[in-house]
């Protein structure tokens, strides 16, 4: 079920009085049947591959630790890397065949077509499993956690198949790591009041994030980005911003409303998102978004590889590998490798242009800590993150240079006067009940920078406090975005 | 924090989100509150009516709430009466809305028009299935309504009305904030008036074949008709006049039979078109519906009809009924002031 569904409205109430009401050692019990029956509602025969996944990595755990005791050095090491070897591969190659396995058929496919072969291939049915890439890769960090000795194995195949199915964080994130989890799974958690309070408000802010911006954003962004050929200039300028918009406020938001649904229930994991949009270069930038993921890779695959301890080509080599790998992570399209593509491009552009730009502020005295120049990088960061947006959202490759292409093909800044702006998928009230609440998205993060709003309200009195979250509760109910479309004109018509 | 302090904070807290959450909603509901569609105050103006003080309700679809004139109805019989149907309103609907006007009235005769005989799916528009679930109270009747009514992955939709009108706040007036609509009541009784004209065809050529009823509407013309003997009232079909094609009698042939099976009368005006004078150029709203000129012809042939075969009080000249007397006078006003115009 979707987070912002009436089931998970009814769900959530339930899990989690249940587990408040359970003594402690029900608790892991309860929340491994809940977070199965959370999965099982989109498909309930892909829990057999979550639970493959599951037992798997546990095996491995179990199998790394009794390595471990083998007395031969040599036998030891080569058992203890056979073990990490064959839960990766297995893991990886569910992986491959649910999400890759028609991309790699159709782009075989393509190569052999060039060479003049004829190959009939099976082009299966494969229906996605959801979040099997944000489980898999969560169980597979804890086959290297347990390589690398940061954690004892665990023996209860319950508590370790709750940790890879944990409801909150199950199908969009944060990725969260063995030794945090686990080790929160087998602690025990006394209700208190604030932490629930808090999580409960930082649920509210992630269903503004997502019911308010991202999916009232999507509409007008669909509609462009569908339809690009109608479009151009100024109109694919707006959309592209506003997918930035979208897909922070959608991820974020989802981001957030796991962490406060597991705060909620006394488990506090990690931060997956630090007001990105204001970074002021791209690696920064990547230290911000997504970060469950972007030290996912960096743990398991750029320092794996060497990281930059082996030189500076190699580094930028590590660098490319990584964010391909990442960008194919995010989908099995050739657009997302071009996003993934181009982040690293940045990056080591950025490396090797850093020298350069080095000298210039040396010899124009340029302080980089001026708000100005704070202010320019943050903007120019922004700027080539929405440029490789639009390869993210682009519906193929080739659309996103025709979408480039259409983006610079006119300046028409008369749309933002003659009403055209309200043509493009959202009404005249809608788009500015979208600015007014990206206005208080800005505020909020801004406001953020220093400390906690939630820490600063709680300081407040009651009243207030209270007539905050219901105006809160309420600005999200009434302009969030969901429920069936309801068209005055069909009843009008209609008057017989 | 103490757990009864916790659990003190936490029940306000849900009470006072309910009383806004209600005020939210019943502004963001959508009403129809004024024209001649004002379907809101028809419906909802039944429960304002005194108690029991109607003798015969007449349920159906758009023909029946512009064909039957009760203001005329009583000033030609003193029978009192109210129209209690919405748009496209199906078979399956009347028959919840007949056990819902039973909660304030006692009819001694139900009246139900047969255009919806013709219904052949088992759901009716997204649309429909608003205009004729909304108006509807909370109640466990409403819910056998909805489950009736409407497919099951939109009935989530229904009962919380809110999932779909909370967009509504883009189209609000002032209308909106008038939460007392619940305490209107409809002077022309659930008659919709329909003022202009439009020439239709009329066709009184007879068939010989007749159609299949479709099951749920056996289905829900078998309840009504349990419901009838159990509540005690007298049930009669009725068939407002229209231009129909040859499907169209071919399935009012159909209830004809049933009907006789039943031992239920069937009015059928269509084999009338003489006797009641219509007149195509001028008594027609559309080829679907009479007008208010329409619908006087056939109100003044049905009171007749009334007046033959039923033995219903006149309630002419009893002061509690004293503003049945008052509507007609503003009705014929407005009439004449259209008719000036």
């Amino acid at each position: 079920m979707l987070f912002n569904s009436l089931h998970f409205l009814i769900f959530f109430p339930i899990a989690v009085l249940g587990y408040w009401i359970l003594p402690h050692k029900a608790r892991w019990v309860w929340l491994l049947i809940t977070s199965y029956y959370f999965y099982m509602c989109w498909n309930a025969s892909y829990a057999l591959l979550m639970a493959t996944s599951t037992v798997i990595t546990y095996l491995s755990g179990l199998l790394i630790g009794r390595a471990d005791r083998i007395k031969n050095e040599k036998k030891r090491t080569k058992m203890r890397k056979l073990w990490v070897f064959l839960s990766f591969a297995i893991n990886l190659s569910i992986l491959f065949f649910f999400k890759y396995f028609n991309f790699a058929v159709d782009n075989l496919n393509l190569v052999l077509d060039a060479l003049h072969i004829k190959l009939l291939t099976p082009d299966f049915d494969i229906l996605l499993p959801v979040g099997i890439s944000f489980y898999t890769f969560q169980a597979l960090s804890y086959t290297v956690d347990i390589y690398r000795g940061d954690l004892a194995p665990e023996r209860n195949l319950g508590k370790y198949a709750l940790f890879v199915s944990f409801f909150p964080q199950l199908v969009a994130g944060p990725i969260e790591r063995s030794k945090n989890l686990i080790t929160q799974i087998h602690e025990k958690h006394t209700f208190c009041y604030s932490e629930v309070k808090n999580g409960l408000l930082l649920m509210l802010w992630g269903f503004f994030q997502k019911l308010v911006i991202a999916d009232r954003a999507a509409i007008l962004v669909n509609q462009v980005f569908n339809n690009y050929t109608e479009y151009a200039g100024f109109q694919i300028a707006i959309a592209v911003f506003l997918f930035a918009m979208q897909i922070y406020c959608d991820f974020a938001g989802y981001s957030n409303i796991a962490i406060g649904a597991a705060h909620v229930m006394g488990f506090s994991l990690m931060q997956n998102f630090d007001r990105p949009y204001f970074s002021k270069s791209i690696p920064e930038f990547w230290r911000r978004w997504h970060i469950s993921l972007s030290t996912w890779f960096r743990d398991y695959l750029y320092i794996p590889m060497g990281g930059n301890r082996k030189g500076t080509v190699r580094k930028y080599f590590n660098v490319m590998v990584t964010f391909l790998a990442s960008g194919l992570w995010h989908g099995a399209s050739w657009n997302y490798v071009a996003w993934g593509f181009l982040h690293g491009l940045y990056q080591v552009i950025g490396g090797i242009l850093k020298p350069f730009r080095d000298a210039v502020t040396k010899k124009f005295h340029i302080d980089r800590n001026l708000f100005s120049n704070k202010l320019l990088r943050i903007l120019w960061t922004f700027l080539l993150v929405n440029f490789a947006w639009i390869f993210f959202r682009a519906p193929g490759i080739t659309e996103a240079f025709a979408i480039i292409g259409k983006l610079f093909s006119s300046f028409n800044p008369w749309i933002f006067f003659d009403g055209s702006l309200y043509t493009l998928g959202l009404v005249q009230k809608d788009f500015w009940m979208l600015l007014f609440s990206l206005v208080i998205l800005a505020s909020v993060s801004y406001m953020q920078r220093n400390r906690s709003l939630r820490e600063r309200l709680e300081k407040q009195n009651i009243i207030f406090r209270w007539c905050v979250y219901f105006i809160a509760i309420f600005f999200v109910l009434i302009f969030g975005i969901y429920g069936p479309n309801y068209d005055a004109s069909a009843f009008i018509y209609f008057q017989f | 924090m103490k757990k009864g302090k916790i659990i003190f904070k936490a029940v306000l807290f849900i009470a006072i989100f309910c009383v806004l959450f209600s005020a939210a909603n019943s502004i963001l509901k959508r009403k129809a509150l004024v024209g001649a569609w004002n379907t809101t105050v028809k419906i909802g103006g039944l429960a304002n009516e005194p108690k029991d003080s109607i003798d015969v309700m007449f349920f159906g679809s758009s023909h029946m709430y512009c064909s039957i004139n009760p203001l005329e109805l009583y000033q030609k019989t003193g029978i009192t009466s109210y129209v209690y149907a919405v748009q496209q309103q199906p078979i399956w609907a009347s028959y919840y809305y007949i056990i819902e006007a039973l909660k304030y009235q006692s009819p001694k005769l139900v009246v139900l028009e047969m255009y919806t005989a013709n219904y052949t799916e088992e759901y009716t528009s997204e649309e429909v299935n608003f205009s004729s679930t909304d108006e509807i109270g909370f109640s466990k009747n409403k819910i056998d309504l909805i489950q009736a009514m409407v497919p099951k992955e939109e009935r989530k939709n229904h009962y919380i009305e809110f999932l779909k009108y909370h967009t509504r706040w883009k189209e609000l007036t002032k209308d909106d904030f008038n939460l007392n609509y619940k305490e209107l009541t409809d002077p022309n009784r659930g008659f919709v008036l329909l003022e202009t004209s439009q020439p239709v065809v009329l066709n009184a050529e007879e068939v010989t074949e007749t159609a299949q009823l479709y099951e749920k509407n056996l289905e829900y013309l078998d309840k009504i008709i349990a419901l009838s003997e159990e509540k005690g009232f007298d049930l009669l079909f009725l068939g407002s006049p229209y231009q129909m094609d040859e499907e169209q009698k071919k399935v009012f042939a159909a209830v004809d039979q049933y009907a006789d099976q039943n031992g239920i009368p069937f009015l059928d005006y269509n084999h009338y078109y003489e006797e009641l004078g219509l007149d195509p150029q001028t008594d027609y709203y559309d080829k679907g519906h009479v007008n208010y000129k329409g619908a006087k012809k056939v109100t003044d042939h049905f009171a007749d009809y009334l007046s033959q075969n039923y033995e219903l009080e006149d309630h002419r000249g009893q002061a509690e009924y004293q503003d049945w007397q008052e509507d007609y006078e503003s009705y014929t006003a407005y009439i004449k002031e259209l008719e000036a115009k």
